[in-house]
């Protein structure tokens, strides 16, 4: 008997991978982003420095448009009603959502750094199980808070241009924690020097995420 | 409803004497780079603690209307929310422009507190979005609710993360203020909470009656 | 099956739904007994889809309450099949994964085979969802809606269906009645004429 989140997880990983329909396009986001950062930075010196900002760019536009997909097309395809009539606390829902924008998004970050890294001609950071903490919980953060997001623009109009506006006042922290964490990493500074930003982006998702599932019951 | 105009008296009496108080009685501050723009001071700080008192009282009222849904607890948030926007607008203005006369090489972007400010009010901005993108009257309370709450725990988390982030923070001056010019400030926000619930009274009275049009007999 | 004494399968005490000024629902009261098939009647927009929906705990109501054997909630949902006025399917999944997913969540995973069969969609069972015409998506619902709980609450069960269709999922329904309770909105007279009730809405209200 596996748990209920898993199952709804399962069920948008399984239906992600046969159509595609957000890895894909959000792959591509994060990529023009990535390519454009480059090309408009390439004369400058130090390149690796702006490597961070540009990467967590790429990252929001293309968590944004997954997001946007997560519980928009449900609302549009009448399905939403399947999995809000299901036998168990909406929380639950919210979590599987979590989970599986979480994977999308993660794997879009773990293609888009060595991207940048191999196209700006940059060193392997030694700090690599660093930076991939960062990721995912930067990822996590992502997921979390772009999920209960999606949940609430999804009935209303406009919802498109609704979403970012609702999302960047709550993502600021995780940039701004993330950013620095990913430029730390990436130019090599020991963790303990950096170790106050992971702590912050662990307080958020924990924060986001124990908020969101209390209260999704109402924002769907 | 009941008007409540003793509210609206004494705050505006209070603001009066406040304005008096700061601008003309209250001595020069001795540590302070610009004397003269300090007096900013005294607005600054209140209209910031107005606006995170605000912000709290939209997200508590939010909560209280998820438990309880009824018009009142909804018409309280989003008054609240509009005065808090105000303030917060009063607070950012007024300091940066202390900021820039106090400080040498001042970067607003490395403010934490210009930060959690500015968020404060993107997000109060992104609250009315919401709510008029949102058409069905309960489904816009619930939302609206559920927005302010998670809205709001995102201001302390952007102020931790600016500390954590971006070194060093301006520190006001708040340490080094001289007791006596404490007790000024410690009028100066009272009055501006004051204002805060005088603004906010008539506020809600007006959402209360557009409640009721919108229900119709 | 034993039932909770006094508990009804289905209640609404004082159930006003607004949107606005408008009132959809207005003071609905009722109870269903267990195992009965009720039709539930009236012009469109009388609130039958609301009424529902708010039986579902896909709405909430503006006044009274709504318990299905006393519970709110996802205690509800556990006693509750939905079947939506649009058959929502998942595209990309096949028609059994479609009820399994359902299935899965009521404990009853292995009854997938046994509801296709009583609904006709034997044969579709490892195609893709998107794929099926109006009619089959519509048995692939109602196949769906009995792997969840025993309060079936249907909205249009036979109208998309063509005549041969829907005379096979009226019998597969009536012949639920008993071990499962029935409530649906219908205009389709032949299962109005099979109903142990009659409930008829107009303007939000019973008559």
């Amino acid at each position: 008997m596996s748990a209920a989140w898993w199952r709804v997880a399962g069920k948008d990983v399984r239906v992600e991978l046969r159509s595609r329909a957000t890895l894909v396009p959000a792959l591509l986001t994060g990529l023009l982003v990535v390519v454009v950062g480059l090309l408009a930075f390439h004369d400058l010196p130090e390149r690796g420095m702006v490597a961070a900002g540009v990467l967590w760019i790429g990252l929001a536009f293309a968590g944004a448009l997954g997001l946007a997909r997560a519980f928009g097309a449900e609302r549009d395809r009448g399905t939403l009603d399947v999995l809000l009539t299901l036998p168990v606390e909406r929380g639950h829902v919210y979590l599987g959502k979590v989970a599986a924008s979480f994977a999308t998004i993660l794997l879009v970050a773990l293609v888009l750094v060595p991207v940048y890294l191999v196209a700006g001609g940059e060193p392997v950071p030694l700090q690599w199980p660093g930076l991939l903490l960062v990721l995912t919980l930067g990822a996590l953060g992502l997921a979390a808070t772009g999920t209960m997001m999606s949940a609430l623009a999804s009935g209303a109009r406009g919802r498109e241009t609704l979403l970012p506006v609702l999302l960047v006042p709550v993502l600021v922290p995780l940039l701004l924690a993330s950013v620095h964490a990913t430029q730390d990493a990436l130019a090599g500074l020991p963790f303990a020097r950096w170790r106050a930003e992971v702590l912050v982006l662990v307080g958020y998702d924990l924060a986001f995420l124990a908020a969101s599932t209390l209260l999704f019951e109402w924002g769907v | 409803m009941a008007r409540a105009p003793w509210l609206a008296w004494i705050a505006g009496a209070a603001l009066l004497v406040d304005i008096i108080l700061t601008l003309l009685v209250a001595p020069q501050a001795a540590n302070f780079n610009a004397p003269l723009t300090q007096r900013i001071f005294y607005y600054h700080v209140p209209a910031a603690w107005a606006a995170y008192l605000a912000f709290g009282v939209t997200a508590g009222a939010g909560l209280w209307h998820l438990r309880r849904p009824t018009a009142g607890s909804d018409a309280l948030a989003l008054a609240s929310a509009e005065v808090g926007t105000l303030f917060a607008i009063v607070a950012l203005v007024t300091g940066l422009v202390w900021s820039r006369q106090e400080f040498l090489n001042y970067d607003p972007l490395r403010d934490a507190k210009v930060i959690s400010l500015a968020v404060t009010i993107l997000a109060y901005l992104a609250y009315f979005a919401l709510r008029s993108a949102v058409e069905e009257t309960a489904r816009r309370r619930r939302v609206a609710a559920v927005y302010g709450v998670l809205a709001l725990i995102g201001v302390p988390l952007s102020y931790f993360a600016s500390q954590a982030s971006i070194h060093p923070d301006f520190a006001r001056a708040d340490e080094s203020l001289d007791p006596t010019l404490g007790l000024y400030l410690l009028g100066s926000t009272v009055a501006f909470t004051l204002v805060y619930a005088a603004l906010v009274e008539a506020r809600y009275r007006l959402a209360r009656v557009e409640d009721a049009l919108e229900e119709g007999p | 099956m034993g039932r909770a004494g006094s508990a009804s399968v289905l209640a609404f005490e004082a159930v006003t739904r607004r949107f606005g000024a408008r009132r959809a629902l207005d003071g609905v009261t009722f109870r269903l007994a267990p195992g009965t098939l009720t039709a539930l009647v009236g012009p469109n927009g009388a609130g039958k889809t609301t009424l529902l929906r708010l039986a579902a705990t896909l709405d909430e109501p503006t006044s009274g309450r709504v318990t299905v054997e006393g519970a709110t909630g996802a205690a509800a949902r556990r006693r509750v099949g939905w079947l939506g006025a649009e058959p929502a399917l998942y595209d990309d999944l096949t028609v059994r994964e479609n009820l399994a997913f359902v299935a899965g969540f009521h404990g009853r995973a292995g009854g997938v085979e046994e509801a296709a069969a009583r609904f006709g969609v034997t044969p579709l069972l490892d195609a893709r969802a998107r794929g099926l015409s109006r009619g089959e998506r519509q048995r692939v619902a109602l196949a769906r809606a009995t792997l969840a709980g025993d309060l079936l609450l249907l909205d249009e069960p036979t109208t998309a269906l063509d005549a041969e269709g829907a005379d096979a999922a009226l019998r597969a329904l009536v012949e639920m009645r008993g071990e499962r309770t029935l409530l649906a909105a219908t205009h389709d007279p032949a299962l109005v004429a099979k109903a142990d009730r009659v409930l008829r809405l107009d303007g939000g209200r019973l008559s």
